[in-house]
């Protein structure tokens, strides 16, 4: 696993999420007018027969909102079960963080960029928001950001220390999220 | 003169007290002191250079200064410590229990306006707002040490709002004010849930709040446990209900609170003691020897393993036989787990053995074999300290332990910390400590840990 395909993980899950949002508004409004329901139905039964005509109910919010539940637990089930894979992928101990070997100088801090330029702006922005960062991630003296990594040292190869336990801290922290409830011996 | 022949004592090491747990526990562990010395804790006064000589020998000017003579030429023994609570009324029911010891009256103590509501966060705002900035606490410093402070012994409770957040904030301040020389030495003692009256999950975060801290700025973090000290309290009930307690002079009235810690409390006071003992009577061991000792381990905390846990022999073959007797007592619980399982390939201990006459090679592979047994650890990471056993007092051994058996159990709570934080993070936020913070704090916490 690496950083790449985390970034298409981050995609799905964003995507997913971005789904699921207009879903859950959907849904929203259509248990509000279904809420409205029996009164508009009421009243055009008594408009149909003042008119004198047979009334129907044509409307299908039942039914829309059954499939919108459907589509929303869906939706829940494949984020949870992203969301799982991309905890899982960060906190696996072969995860590669394919970063440049030689860091640059900028302002004082090392900054180590991501390979060949390439940026991953969706990974850096799930894990900020899994952990309960904001976005470019902290962590004295690091900051991840999705262009790289910026180390506030004086030493490089004391910046690639700071670098690998900042990533191990992160790795560890949502593997622990992910472990079972501690069995606790009373 | 005779005076001049005693070894010239380290630098002072004061003795800050923080909450009602660590207040407890400081004034217990003085009491103990004062009672291994000889003297009398209500009233220890020195009656000439015979006197004299006997203190220095023992724990030397460094936890204890020499106070303003009163008539017929005593001297009063004064404890370097300093109680601190946002509550006033732990360290005034000690300062007036023991008005005589605490000669330098409210000097001894710092107050606040009142609980901290079990926040860690609350604490520590009100530390910068009520002790920091209300009270010159450098110049408190000076009047109970007007000789450079060396370092400073520092008891608390983890999971309160006042002791843990007050100790963080006062790690801090000594780190940044004590120019790097200043040696910490912090005891944060574990709540046990469900018995102790924490809130699981404030107590989480203040102690992982507190652990980063002690992560930060202890040069020499020791972890106690309140289930073990529980559970090693009602073992050898018998024992140390026969030794003198800060407790039996309290007002009766007063005692609600203080009586079930009792006995509790008497078993950090002695290994507080010890560890006082190590570098105040042992001349090639100072304070600062703890910090390099710790320096590159992970985690950098250690634990104690107190043979016997209430002292009776002082000669070294007695002193083990504490093992076969089952008289000794490890301070830290593991939930159940096997430590020996757990302790990692750089285990490393501190042996700090107080014993009458000579300690000799059988006896220290004897007691090499016992600690390896429970804790595997290499020979060569275990260190021998010795302090000389003096008058009739009773001796020991304080293992010091630094290995990863310790892991699972703050990982767990981590992890309540963890799952709490969304509930509780409004309360926290309105004094001061952010997401960011909290979750930072985590982090290096989880990893030191794990």
């Amino acid at each position: 696993m690496d950083f790449s395909d985390l970034e298409t993980l981050a995609l799905r899950l964003e995507d997913d999420e971005e789904k699921l949002r207009q879903v859950e508004a959907e849904l929203a409004w259509v248990k509000e007018e279904l809420k409205q329901k029996p009164k508009r139905d009421a009243r055009e039964s008594r408009f149909a027969k003042l008119a004198g005509y047979q009334w129907k109910d044509e409307s299908d919010l039942i039914r829309r909102a059954k499939a919108l539940e459907e589509k929303r637990v869906t939706l829940t089930n494949d984020l949870k079960a992203c969301s799982l894979s991309f905890m899982e992928g960060f906190s696996s101990k072969d995860l590669t963080v394919p970063l440049e070997p030689k860091p640059s100088r900028e302002s004082g801090a090392f900054f180590f960029s991501f390979r060949n330029g390439v940026t991953y702006p969706r990974t850096v922005r799930v894990i900020s928001r899994i952990i309960g960062l904001s976005v470019p991630i902290v962590l004295e003296p690091v900051t991840i950001s999705e262009h790289g990594v910026k180390v506030a040292e004086e030493d490089q190869y004391l910046a690639k220390e700071k670098v690998v336990e900042t990533f191990e801290g992160l790795e560890k922290t949502l593997a622990l999220k992910l472990k079972q409830p501690f069995r606790r011996r009373l | 003169m005779a005076l001049e022949r005693a070894p010239i004592a380290p630098n002072p090491v004061i003795c800050a007290c923080f909450g009602h747990c660590g207040i407890g526990i400081g004034a217990e562990a003085y009491r103990w002191m004062l009672m291994d010395v000889g003297a009398d804790p209500r009233r220890p006064v020195l009656k000439g250079e015979k006197e004299q000589m006997i203190v220095l020998r023992r724990y030397g000017s460094t936890v204890l200064r020499l106070g303003v003579p009163y008539k017929k030429a005593e001297i009063p023994l004064v404890p370097r410590a300093l109680l601190i609570d946002l509550d006033p009324r732990a360290a005034n029911l000690i300062l007036q229990s023991y008005p005589e010891l605490f000669t330098m009256k409210d000097k001894h103590a710092l107050y606040g306006m009142g609980g901290a509501a079990r926040n860690w966060a609350e604490g520590r705002s009100r530390f910068r707002d009520e002790i920091e900035t209300k009270y010159d606490v450098q110049r408190r410093f000076e009047e109970l040490s007007p000789e450079p402070v060396r370092g400073f012994n520092v008891p608390f409770a983890m999971g309160g709002g006042t002791g843990g957040a007050f100790a963080s904030a006062f790690m801090e301040h000594v780190r940044n004010t004590g120019g790097g020389t200043q040696v910490v030495a912090t005891f944060g003692v574990i709540p046990e849930f469900g018995w102790d009256p924490v809130i699981l999950g404030p107590a989480s975060i203040s102690i992982i709040m507190n652990l980063d801290y002690q992560i930060k700025y202890s040069d020499t973090p020791v972890l106690i446990d309140n289930k073990a000290l529980r559970h090693l309290a009602a073992r050898f009930g018998e024992d140390l209900s026969k030794r003198t307690s800060v407790v039996d002079e309290l007002p009766e009235e007063l005692e609600i609170g203080w009586r079930d810690y009792r006995n509790m409390n008497l078993i950090p006071a002695h290994m507080i003691s010890m560890f006082a003992a190590s570098f105040t009577r042992e001349t090639e061991w100072d304070m600062s020897n703890y910090r390099t000792w710790l320096a590159s381990s992970k985690p950098r905390f250690i634990y104690p393993w107190l043979i016997p846990v209430v002292p009776r022999e002082s000669e070294i073959d007695g002193i083990l036989k504490a093992f076969a007797e089952a008289r000794d007592g490890v301070l830290f619980d593991f939930e159940g787990e096997e430590p020996r399982r757990m302790v990692g390939e750089k285990s490393s201990a501190c042996v700090l053995v107080k014993a009458r006459g000579k300690f000799e090679h059988e006896q220290r592979e004897a007691l090499r074999r016992v600690i390896k047994d429970r804790f595997p650890t290499e020979d060569k990471r275990i260190i021998f300290i010795r302090i000389p056993c003096l008058g009739k007092e009773p001796g020991g051994i304080l293992v010091l332990l630094n290995n990863k058996a310790i892991g699972n159990k703050i990982l767990s709570i981590a992890k309540e910390a963890e799952e709490a934080w969304d509930g509780y993070k409004s309360e926290y936020e309105r004094w001061g400590l952010k997401q960011e913070e909290f979750k930072q704090s985590l982090i290096n916490v989880v990893n030191h840990f794990s």
